[in-house]
């Protein structure tokens, strides 16, 4: 079977797919090769890919099978055991297709509602519908479930926000679910338990653990045990992460602590307790005990919109080099990151680093397969991914080559040590120049997400790589505790002149160890280094960011004009009102405008992302939205607009349920002119044409 | 431009032709207003007005009637006596018993061309009758209980047409049925458009939309084609009553003429802005719209000119703001309004706090003045576009606006249906019952073609119905906001109130509704070989299994509750049966009863002893007590449609 969609990945190799297409027909190629071309160059000259270490194939589905994936087990006996959306679960018996055999799919169980998780258990298969923690049961030895046992019930308000995940069963044999909240344009927690973890008894004996969660799709367990969720911004999540949860945490969403007085609840805090301030969340939990701050925030669009799957690399070496770190997909752009993770001061922190790319669909959920490959789980229904398919099962096999990658950060009292998975050239590794660091925060208040605030470039004062060439410790002037640190690394090398596959990571430096590896300082301290005026806001400081570029182009009219201009004497030619709506669209595919023509464009977000306008030369709406990607951490500042002559007019970035109007004439020469959402990842599905006719 | 989201498709009334769509407005409303938090009042089905009835007091309706057709009280069949049909002496009820020697039609006293009809039809067994229109195009009027596979001849088929589905109910039930009929129309004597059938629908479901019918029917009593015709009630064949005959007949429009538009722009809005501001445009229009507009969000319009009415009598004028709908209203600053004046003196005030606002007005055939005046405040939806309707004395509900701007048009969704194959199919979703979400329901289908809805958290039966199976595409269509699956079929709609209850005597209150999970704790289900599940819960210690499934004719539902019971507890005498609650619930002679309004039996199986009828807070509730033997008692019945 040939997979397009494996062949489209932007990493795959050219090469080899042109190889394997000279020799499947002449009408296939013709086909193909419009394919190919429209790829970037060829990866040769790029150097290595991610799919030379971890090569991704698909698992082919059986046509009619509607394989949303919410839930995903390995079974004692090597199948899969797949829950899916639309309530079904299939039972896939040589999911690798090994021995040139094919995947095999049977039903196991059907009529679920959005089942969003599964574990197997003595024989039994564990899943959460809306509802209910549910155990399937196949008593008569047919293959079929006959028992669809409710093991634990709780209440809905009809929501379709309402959405329960799990099982995972703990160390010690109770069953972990989550319950996300309601969406009704905020989070909101109705009924019950809305917005907790439980955790259930194999008796059905209930006990909460946690409350403020906003949309905990996903958990899992670390090689020592500990529990982690992955959060989703949004209302009161500045930006997506992961963290560690104890019994008794509040993880930051106060609207589930109404249930906070109900019998068994560990929490105590209740929603007056909450300030929204729109300080960091660091800075809030001094004042607020068991606000739990992430062990490791994914900076918004950078590492992540939608943060998904936990699993820890149990392989024991069979997946490669990162055995005890965690995987943590992203289902809205298609990816998997990896974590690792330390404890300091008892306090769980890390690195998040980029893994692999390129899924067909959302990622949701992963799964080690017998054989130490991992099966990802995929979805896309509601919320557009960067991988176009609605939906995926794939998998992912270590090649047996290790790729040069940054292995591990950690904290040392006055900087970092960044442990590699090849011997460096040390001549690289020392120099200052090949590292970039800076640091910054996000608020926690009840606005959906936030900019990147408090940001500031740090200066490497000095590196030590250790003799065996396989670390190097970064020495900085001072730390601040609580900040997110983007350590760049573009200048490394290994031993044999290559450079990393990865080369940034963003470490959470929740704790400063003390007294461990202190690194030498070979230079007399001096204070950070910030960046110019123009590029921070306010830096060490909380502020608000300014609402708009703090450079305007030096043109006649600003590009991102919010009151009608003085020249206009009021008046304006045309109007157009465009609403940027869910599942990634505008409202409006096109619209005509006369040359010169003084528009007043209405832009609203009605959706539950982050989106901008952006209105840009023909033939430029790729080039700008790459510029976007490019901007980094810059991103939110700028509202996601280069700098760049393409871009004619915008909006501001807005939050979901935020509208902004603004003026701009149009331009004085006919033809088609996109306009985008610039932010990561939606470009290519949210545009449209401005044409201007004569 | 192209319309945005399909959450607002139905937000305003469609266009007067969709008699359809209009009819299912208000579920549609509740279904597609729950994804904006369900704040949105329906379209009420009193933003028509009210139709004719035909009396069945008397006779004085119809030409000379011949000797099978009487009056009754009432009427009634058994399901299993072929073509029995009996009823008590009175009226109201219009009775068809064709013998030998009379069998014929019966023929309306008027004419219609375009009609609007709907009425009650009850059918014994085995018979066929029909209904033409303009005495020329039938409607298959059939007892067709059972039929898997509907022909032609089946309830509901129009001249030579295979109704969609077979959604008749037994022998002896009142049946119900909509038509929505167009005459052809002719100039001179060249027909110019056939006849047509906007919609039919039988017992609530439809089976015919928009098809048209070239010629009369082979075996109507007018032949040849003409502009009207009486409606006939078929005499000649199978026996059967029909009631509650009411209709609209249209022949005329409202036309609007030297219309003139001013647009008025500002900061804030409101309703006087038209008369206290000079407008920023004026100019002539040909029809209300707001594509004069150049702005979405802070504007005022009005309207002028001369409307003519073509009859004498009682109008009523709707209107509605598509901006208004959801929190949108009660958030913030007022978000709208409008005005509408005839003569001078208002008509409809629109106070934009819902989407539609009506009311009526008599007024003479003729010329009258006409003033129109809405603004917009603030930002909402994305919309700006007004709805003006008027519905009078034979003037069908027709639009004065023009479609336009952003809503004008929608890409459609492909549906997602479920339908079972070899096997039973279970569906947990939520399912809109009455007024009400259940969020811990199943509908379960079999493959004999009978399905019913379940709410496990109740143990208690919400819906029967056989034909296709559910739709599901407002719970897997993106995130599927509604999250409902809804019967495809026409349904019997059961009282959704928990089957087994503890009652302190016998004059205590049937509950609602189970109190919590302490009262009745879920255990899930479990199936048997064949795929069937059953229900599995305890209420008080009490278990209980709860079995649904077909008789193997596919014609009933039978339901067996298997119940065990501790040792010991005097509590469990106590528990009782509901097998039905209704308005009224009759004994029938071979010992089934019937349950409503004659809308469907229940038959009793093994174990259920006597139950009683007794009426609790003006409904009838058929009940029994539980009596167990030796710790365990075990109960059937069916219920047959």
């Amino acid at each position: 079977m040939i997979d397009l969609h494996d062949w489209l990945r932007p990493r795959a190799d050219a090469a080899k797919c042109l190889r394997m297409l000279a020799g499947s027909g002449a009408m296939l190629v013709g086909v193909a090769s419009s394919i190919v071309a429209q790829r970037p160059p060829a990866d040769s000259a790029r150097g290595p890919s991610e799919n030379d270490y971890y090569r991704m194939s698909t698992v082919p589905v059986p046509e009619g099978v509607v394989l949303e994936v919410g839930g995903l087990e390995t079974m004692p006996d090597g199948r899969l055991a797949i829950a899916t959306r639309r309530g079904d679960v299939w039972l896939v018996e040589n999911p690798a297709s090994l021995n040139g055999g094919r995947a095999n799919f049977t039903r196991f169980a059907h009529g679920l509602h959005e089942a969003l998780g599964l574990s197997y258990r003595n024989g039994a298969l564990y899943t959460a519908q809306r509802s209910e923690l549910t155990r399937l049961r196949d008593v008569d030895g047919d293959g079929k479930a006959d028992r669809y046992e409710t093991v634990y019930s709780w209440p809905l308000s009809g929501n379709y926000h309402e959405y329960s995940f799990g099982p995972v069963f703990s160390p010690q044999g109770n069953m972990i679910v989550s319950l996300n909240l309601a969406w009704v344009g905020y989070g909101d927690s109705f009924v019950k338990w809305r917005g907790w973890m439980l955790q259930i008894a194999p008796d059905g004996k209930m006990t909460p653990i946690a409350a403020g969660f906003r949309s905990p799709s996903s958990f899992g367990y670390n090689l020592e045990g500990d529990l982690f969720y992955s959060e989703n911004q949004g209302d009161w999540v500045g930006s997506g992460g992961i963290s560690h949860v104890e019994s008794g945490d509040f993880m930051g969403n106060p609207t589930g602590l109404k249930w906070s007085g109900e019998a068994g609840s560990p929490v105590k805090l209740t929603r007056a307790d909450i300030p929204d301030t729109g300080e960091p969340k660091f800075e809030v939990a001094k004042r607020v005990p068991h606000l739990k701050t992430p062990a490791v925030w994914f900076p918004h669009a950078i590492m992540g919109i939608s943060t998904s799957a936990i699993l820890v690399d149990s392989t024991r070496g069979a997946f490669g080099p990162f055995v005890g770190q965690l995987f943590v997909g992203d289902q809205g752009q298609s990816k998997i990151n990896r974590v690792y993770l330390e404890n300091v001061n008892g306090v769980y922190q890390g690195a998040v680093f980029p893994f692999r790319e390129g899924f067909a669909s959302g990622v949701f959920r992963e799964v080690w397969g017998k054989d130490g490959s991992m099966y990802v789980g995929q979805t896309s229904r509601g919320w557009s991914a960067t991988g176009k398919a609605p939906f995926g099962l794939q998998r992912l096999v270590w090649t047996g080559k290790i790729p040069f990658e940054a292995h591990a950060i950690e904290a040392r009292q006055n900087g970092f040590a960044v442990t590699f998975t090849a011997p460096l050239d040390k001549t690289a590794a020392a120099d200052p120049a090949s590292y970039k660091v800076t640091s910054f925060i996000y608020k926690y208040h009840h606005i959906y997400g936030s900019p990147v605030i408090n940001q500031v470039s740090h200066t490497v004062r000095s590196i030590d790589v250790s003799p065996d060439g396989r670390s190097a410790q970064l020495v900085m002037d001072s730390l601040r505790q609580g900040y997110v640190y983007e350590i760049k690394m573009a200048g490394v090398r290994s031993e044999t002149g290559a450079p990393l596959l990865h080369d940034f990571g963003y470490y959470t430096l929740n704790q400063i160890p003390t007294g461990v590896g202190v690194a030498r300082v070979s230079a007399p301290a001096t204070p950070a280094t910030t960046l110019p005026a123009a590029m921070v806001d306010a830096p060490a400081a909380i502020s608000t960011p300014a609402p708009a570029p703090a450079r305007m182009p030096p043109a006649a009219m600003a590009k991102r004009q919010t009151s009608i201009p003085a020249g206009w004497s009021g008046k304006v030619d045309q109007t157009v009102s465009i609403q940027a709506i869910e599942g990634l669209a505008f409202s409006l595919p096109t619209f005509d405008v006369k040359p010169g023509a003084r528009v007043r464009l209405e832009f609203a977000n009605v959706s539950d992302m982050l989106h901008n306008l952006v209105v840009v030369r023909p033939g430029s709406a790729d080039r700008v939205a790459d510029a976007a990607l490019k901007l980094g951490l810059d991103g939110t500042r700028l509202q996601y607009v280069p700098r760049s002559a393409d871009v004619l007019a915008h909006t501001a970035l807005l939050e979901p349920q935020k509208s902004e109007t603004i003026y701009f004439e149009a331009p004085t020469t006919p033809g088609e002119y996109t306009y985008i959402c610039s932010f990561p990842g939606h470009a290519s599905l949210m545009r449209g044409t401005m044409r201007v006719i004569r | 431009m192209v319309r945005s989201r399909v959450t607002t498709v139905f937000l305003l009334p469609p266009p007067a032709s969709s008699h359809v769509m209009r009819r299912l407005l208000p579920f549609i409303l509740a279904g597609v207003l729950s994804t904006t938090g369900e704040a949105q009042a329906n379209v009420s089905p009193s933003m028509d007005l009210p139709h004719q009835t035909l009396s069945l007091a008397n006779l004085t309706g119809f030409q000379p009637a011949s000797a099978n057709w009487k009056l009754a009280r009432n009427a009634s069949a058994e399901r299993s006596r072929s073509l029995a049909l009996t009823g008590e002496a009175g009226t109201g009820v219009l009775i068809n018993s064709p013998t030998r020697g009379a069998a014929g039609h019966l023929s309306t006293n008027w004419e219609h061309g375009d009609l609007d009809l709907s009425f009650d039809v009850l059918l014994p067994k085995g018979s066929s009758s029909g209904v033409f229109l303009m005495g020329r195009y039938e409607v298959q009027l059939s007892d067709s209980w059972g039929v898997r596979a509907p022909t032609v001849a089946d309830l509901g088929a129009v001249d030579g047409l295979v109704p969609r589905q077979n959604a008749s109910r037994a022998p002896g039930l009142w049946q119900h049925v909509d038509l929505a009929f167009r005459a052809p129309k002719f100039v001179g004597q060249r027909k110019v458009a056939n006849a047509r059938f906007v919609a039919v629908m039988v017992n609530n479901v439809v089976v015919h939309e928009n098809v048209e019918v070239p010629s009369p029917t082979r075996t109507a009593p007018l032949q040849g084609e003409g502009a009207n015709g009486p409606l006939v009630f078929e005499g000649d064949r199978g026996p059967m009553a029909v009631r509650n005959i009411r209709y609209k007949r249209y022949s005329g429009a409202v036309t609007l003429a030297g219309l003139r538009y001013h647009v008025f722009e500002g900061e804030t809005m409101d309703s006087s802005y038209v008369t206290t501001h000079a407008a920023v445009r004026e100019g002539d229009a040909v029809a209300i719209s707001t594509d004069l507009l150049t702005v979405q969000d802070k504007f005022a319009m009005s309207y002028d000119g001369s409307m003519r009415v073509p009859t004498t009598g009682r109008y009523r004028f709707a209107m509605g703001l598509g901006w208004i709908g959801g929190d949108s209203a009660t958030r913030g600053p007022r978000i709208g309004g409008g005005r509408l004046t005839i003569d001078d003196k208002p008509v409809v005030l629109h106070a934009g706090a819902e989407r539609n606002s009506f009311a009526d007005v008599d007024l003479d055939a003729g010329q009258h003045a006409f003033r129109l005046t809405f603004y917009k405040n603030r930002p909402s939806f994305n919309r700006r576009d007004i709805a003006v309707w008027v519905e009078g004395p034979e003037v069908e509900r027709q639009a004065l606006h023009v479609e336009s701007g952003p809503n004008a048009s929608s890409a459609p969704i492909n549906p997602i249906v479920v339908e079972p194959q070899m096997e039973p199919v279970m569906l947990r979703s939520f399912v809109r019952h009455r007024d009400t979400k259940r969020v811990i329901a199943m509908s379960v289908a079999d493959p004999l073609g009978v399905h019913y809805s379940y709410d496990l958290a109740q143990g208690a039966l919400l819906f029967v119905w056989r034909g296709p199976f559910l739709e599901t595409t407002q719970m897997w269509h993106e995130r599927g906001e509604a999250q409902t699956a809804d019967p495809r079929g026409s349904t019997v709609v059961l009282p959704g109130t928990p089957a087994l209850a503890f009652l302190v005597d016998a004059n205590a209150a049937w509950p609602d509704s189970v109190v919590d999970d302490r009262e009745l704790r879920r255990d899930g289900y479990q199936l048997d070989k064949t795929g069937h599940p059953t229900f599995l819960f305890h209420m008080r210690g009490v278990a209980v299994e709860d079995d649904i499934r077909p008789a193997a004719d596919g014609l009933s539902l039978r339901r067996t509750l298997r119940l065990r019971a501790p040792a010991g507890p005097e509590e469990i005498r106590r528990l009782h049966l509901q097998l039905a609650k209704a308005d009224h619930i009759t004994r029938e002679r071979d010992g089934s009863y019937v349950v409503g309004d004659r809308s469907f039996y229940i038959a009793l199986g093994s174990g259920v002893g006597r139950p009683v009828i007794r009426r609790q807070n003006g409904q009838d509730e058929l009940i029994v007590p539980v009596r167990f033997n030796r710790g365990e008692a075990g109960i059937s019945y069916s219920i047959l449609w």
